[in-house]
Formats: C-alpha cells, sequence, structure tokens
C-alpha cells in the first residue's frame, strides 16, 4: 500500500496491481485497504477518486442470453466431445425404469460415468431436451435445489440426472458419484435415487448414496426418516414391490457389486447425528456462525459479507430442518435473499 | 474461493485425451470469446459459428497442439483471423474498402460504481477520451486492462510484436495525458473566470 503514496491519479488508473486491488481485492486486501484509507486521509482524495473511475468506466458487454449461449455450446459438444458412435448417453429417464435390466443402459451409464468422473475440473451444466445433467468438477461439494424443493449436495467428481420437469407420479434422479439428498416431502409422489445397481426410494427425508464407478460397494446411509433400498434388477416395472431393505435413521447399508451381497449396520459416522449439526440449538444464534456451521457440516460453499452480518441473530429452533428450509428462514429473519449459483450458495442482505 | 481448474490445467487435460475438461474449457472461455469477437461485427450468428470453428479445429487437431501455450491467447488470436477472413470475404462481395483494424467498442459509464461526486466529472472526461482513440489503441487498452493480458498474449492475439503492443500503450496514455490537462485546466480556468 505504501507505494501508492506518491502516486498520481494517472498512474494509479494504469498501476496494474492497483487495479487488481480495486477490482478483486481479497477480504485482507479490502480490510487493510480500508486501515489504510483511514491512516491517509490527504492522499485518500487521489486514491478514491482513481478508485471510482477503475470501478465506473466499462465497455459494452456484448452479452449472449443465458440460454443462447448453453445451446451454441451444445452444438459445439455435438460436433467434438459428444460426437462418437455413442449419441445415447443421456436416456429419457422416464424411460429408465422399463429398460434397467437392459444392457444398453449399463453400457450407457459406464460411459457416461467414465467421461465424467475422470477428471476434476471446471463445471459444466447442459440442458439436453428434458434431462439436465450436473457435473461436480471442483474440489468442493455443490449445493443444487431441484424444482421440487429438494436439494442436492453434490460432492467433488459425481454426476447427477434428473429431467428438467418430474413426473406426476414419481421423481426420478440419476447418480453417479456421491451425494447427500434432503428430499422435500411428499408422499404421492416418491423420489427415486438410481445409483449403479441401486435404486433408493424415499418419501421424503435425508440420506447419502455413494456410488462411484471405481469402487466396489454402493453405500446408502440414512440421516432422517425411511428409505427402501432395491438392487437395480429387483425392480422392473412395478416400483410397490417390496424392498430390499427399508433403512432408518442412522443406519446403512453396504452393497457389494461384485456378488450382490449387502450388509447393514448402523452409521459410525457421527457426522450424520443431529447432535454434531451446528444449527440444531435453539438459542439466540448468530447468522454468521450458523452459516460458517451448515458449510461445514454439508460442505456447501456459503459466501456472505462477514462485516455486514456482523450483528445479526436469530432466536430459531432449525433442528430437522432442511438445508434449503434453512437458508430460507434465517433470511426471511435477517431480511436477505440467497442465490445459489454453480452450486455455491451467496447471501445477500444489508445486515441487522 | 473455489478451487476449480485453471484454464491452463483443463488444456493439458484436454490434450491429454480428456473430453469432460474439452467442455469444461468451451464453458469457462465462451462468454469471453463472444465479448470479444462480437466487438469486430454485429453480425451474432457469425460470431458464434466462428467460436464453433475455433473449437472443431482446436478438437480435430488435439493430437498436435501445443501444451505450453497461453491458452486464452491463442483462443482469442485464433478467433479473430477467422472473424477477419470471413468479414474481409463479405467486404470484398460488397465492394467496400476494408478498414485496417474492425475493432469497435464503446467506454462507457457505470454511475452506480461512482461513490464520490467529485469523481463524475473525471470520470467523464476519461471515457470519452477513450473513445476518441483509434481503432487499434482502443483494442490494445480493452484486451489489457478489461481482458487482463499481458503484452506478449496481447502482441500474439493482435499478430504485432510485443514493442508495438508497448508503443500503442505509451501513445494512448500520451493523448490522454495531454487532452486530460489541457481540458481541465481550460475548464478550471472557466470555472474561475465564472467565480472572479
Amino acid at each position: 500500500m505504501e507505494k501508492y503514496l506518491n502516486y498520481t491519479l494517472e498512474q494509479l488508473l494504469w498501476d496494474d496491481s492497483f487495479r487488481k486491488l480495486i477490482l478483486h481485492p481479497t477480504p485482507e486486501q479490502e480490510l487493510a485497504k480500508n486501515k489504510w484509507l483511514a491512516n491517509h486521509q490527504d492522499q485518500a482524495e487521489v486514491f478514491l477518486e482513481a478508485q471510482d473511475i477503475i470501478r465506473a468506466v466499462k465497455t459494452d458487454k456484448n452479452q449472449l442470453p443465458e440460454r443462447d449461449r448453453l445451446e451454441a455450446m451444445e452444438q459445439i459438444f455435438s460436433n467434438t466431445s459428444r460426437k462418437p458412435v455413442l449419441q445415447a448417453p443421456m436416456l429419457p429417464l422416464t424411460t429408465l425404469m422399463r429398460v434397467a435390466a437392459s444392457v444398453i443402459l449399463v453400457a450407457g451409464l459406464m460411459i457416461v460415468g467414465k467421461r465424467m468422473l475422470n477428471v476434476p475440473s471446471g463445471f459444466i451444466q447442459t440442458a439436453k431436451s428434458e434431462n439436465i445433467s450436473q457435473t461436480n468438477h471442483s474440489r468442493v461439494a455443490q449445493l443444487i435445489r431441484l424444482e421440487d424443493g429438494s436439494a442436492v449436495v453434490l460432492k467433488p467428481g459425481s454426476n447427477i440426472t434428473f429431467p428438467k420437469h418430474f413426473d406426476k407420479q414419481k421423481r426420478l434422479v440419476q447418480l453417479t458419484g456421491e451425494a447427500f439428498f434432503e428430499i422435500s416431502r411428499n408422499p404421492n409422489r416418491p423420489f427415486f435415487v438410481y445409483a449403479g445397481k441401486s435404486v433408493t426410494k424415499v418419501l421424503g427425508t435425508s440420506f447419502n448414496v455413494r456410488a462411484f464407478e471405481a469402487d466396489d460397494a454402493i453405500t446408502v446411509k440414512v440421516k432422517t426418516g425411511k428409505v427402501a433400498v432395491y438392487f437395480e434388477d429387483k425392480i422392473p416395472e412395478n416400483l410397490e414391490k417390496p424392498a430390499l431393505n427399508i433403512l432408518e435413521p442412522n443406519e446403512q447399508i453396504i452393497l457389494t457389486k461384485q456378488d450382490n451381497s449387502f450388509r447393514k449396520s448402523n452409521t459410525d459416522d457421527s457426522f450424520y447425528s443431529e447432535n454434531t449439526n451446528p444449527t440444531g440449538q435453539q438459542a439466540e444464534r448468530n447468522v454468521a456462525e450458523l452459516f460458517k456451521g451448515m458449510q461445514k457440516f454439508y460442505g456447501v460453499q456459503i459466501e456472505f459479507d462477514t462485516q455486514k452480518l456482523r450483528n445479526c441473530t436469530v432466536l430459531a429452533n432449525l433442528t430437522g430442518l432442511h438445508l434449503l428450509e434453512k437458508l430460507d428462514a434465517i433470511c426471511l429473519a435477517i431480511n436477505a435473499t440467497y442465490t445459489i449459483h454453480r452450486g455455491k450458495v451467496t447471501i445477500n442482505g444489508d445486515g441487522c | 474461493m473455489a478451487a476449480s481448474l485453471s484454464e491452463e490445467e483443463l488444456w493439458h487435460l484436454f490434450i491429454a485425451g480428456d473430453s469432460a475438461a474439452f467442455e469444461a474449457l468451451v464453458d469457462t472461455t465462451y462468454a469471453l470469446m463472444y465479448q470479444y469477437g462480437s466487438k469486430f461485427t454485429r453480425n451474432t450468428d457469425l460470431v458464434k459459428d466462428c467460436i464453433q470453428d475455433v473449437f472443431l479445429n482446436v478438437w480435430e487437431k488435439r493430437q498436435s497442439l501445443n501444451r505450453a501455450i497461453p491458452v486464452r491467447a491463442y483462443l482469442l488470436s485464433s478467433l479473430r483471423r477467422r472473424i477477419h477472413r470471413k468479414v474481409k470475404y463479405d467486404l470484398i462481395d460488397l465492394q467496400t474498402s476494408l478498414p485496417e483494424s474492425l475493432f469497435e467498442t464503446v467506454f462507457s459509464i457505470e454511475d452506480s460504481m461512482i461513490v464520490r461526486e467529485e469523481s463524475v466529472f473525471l470520470t467523464r472526461k476519461i471515457t470519452t477520451l477513450l473513445n476518441e482513440l483509434p481503432q487499434r489503441q482502443k483494442e490494445v487498452i480493452y484486451l489489457r486492462f478489461f481482458q487482463d493480458l499481458d503484452r506478449s498474449e496481447i502482441a500474439e492475439i493482435m499478430q504485432i510484436t510485443p514493442q508495438s503492443v508497448s508503443n500503442f500503450l505509451q501513445k494512448s496514455f500520451h493523448f490522454i495525458r495531454n487532452s486530460w490537462v489541457s481540458k481541465v485546466s481550460v475548464s478550471l480556468t472557466v470555472f474561475f473566470d465564472y467565480l472572479f
């Protein structure tokens, strides 16, 4: 900071490090900057003037609407990365159950799985006709809100495919990799997770499914509610058939792929017990701490302005609420809003 | 901070045969390429076509691509060349003369970003001056300060030497400094005249 002391306005305007400081400061830099300004009131005027100019001058953006961009990218992919003879990695989910046992699907899944899982990289979201496929190429978990208000915390290296609009009778998603689900309750519209050789059926609950291509086994762990687990080939067309097993909270089932055997046990994982959920207690809680706790618990990034939310507290019992419900409740209480973009939650509020 | 891979890392993975990395690369660079391409023509379909051509070409040549190039500069320069070629053909058809550079952009002001009332005047001034720059100087300023590219990357994109990039920048600064000083002092004189 000291080096800017003798800079003229013009020098500041075209200085790389200064522009970076203004346009993309780290939180530490932002703090240091404010402190510096407070201590150098004589130079502050030039500094602030340069800051205003750098922030305000822009060029015409020529932005392509997101829909057009996705469409254009889709066209590129269909001529390159998705061109090979196999044009069918995305089977419509509605027919998924009917052909569940067929070889084609398994082959298709393996191809998607391979392609999606090989590399952790950026984030791709593609809208293909009726299905949405999302892959987490980053190194942190990503939050996805489904149209029915359910939340999926997609773990790194995982892919989830779901229809743009769910069926009237059932909600179906297809998972490769690992995800934690918090499903909004709707007994008339059961929720199915199709993953590898397993199908998990729930009515409204939270649970984790781990089904990486490379793993020897598939694991389903239940946090709350009841879930029914099926082997893929055990549920032909009738989904009301008896399940392989019913899991209660804090139970898990491990399906071994090789011999189709399974083992049920209690989750040793204290991660899933509600006590360790820091948002669970009924007390006046600092909002920033709540967000931090949720971030840790779900592994999802929650971005908020620490300074602005410093004085925000809520008095609420959040026990048993799902992540999206907690976010709704807290934001309502402190008059803030939130957005989910690329798997990350951003809280927008002016503070309390 | 999201720990996503950089464009360079994606490039390496893509050349190593990873198609998901290719898709991620398209995803992260598409908006930027579109933005830059649109500065040369108002025909948005042409821009999209050219971007597609660039990526199809990159995909087909993936076996023989260089791992160690600055990715963004490489993509932007390929795009620039393609658009120029296409627009040139169009212009020949129309029998119009070809301008030296096609780059066109308008610098403007985002009022909401200005905190201090006093800055408004200066910001307007500098924006006006930026818009008075010749096309190629504008392009260098745009790439340097609005796309955060360095001297050698800009040279690669515009097909000129790094020294020319520096010259363009110096010229622009010089122009702004001179006009700025004279205009500010003129308006100050007027202001004082009014006072006394």
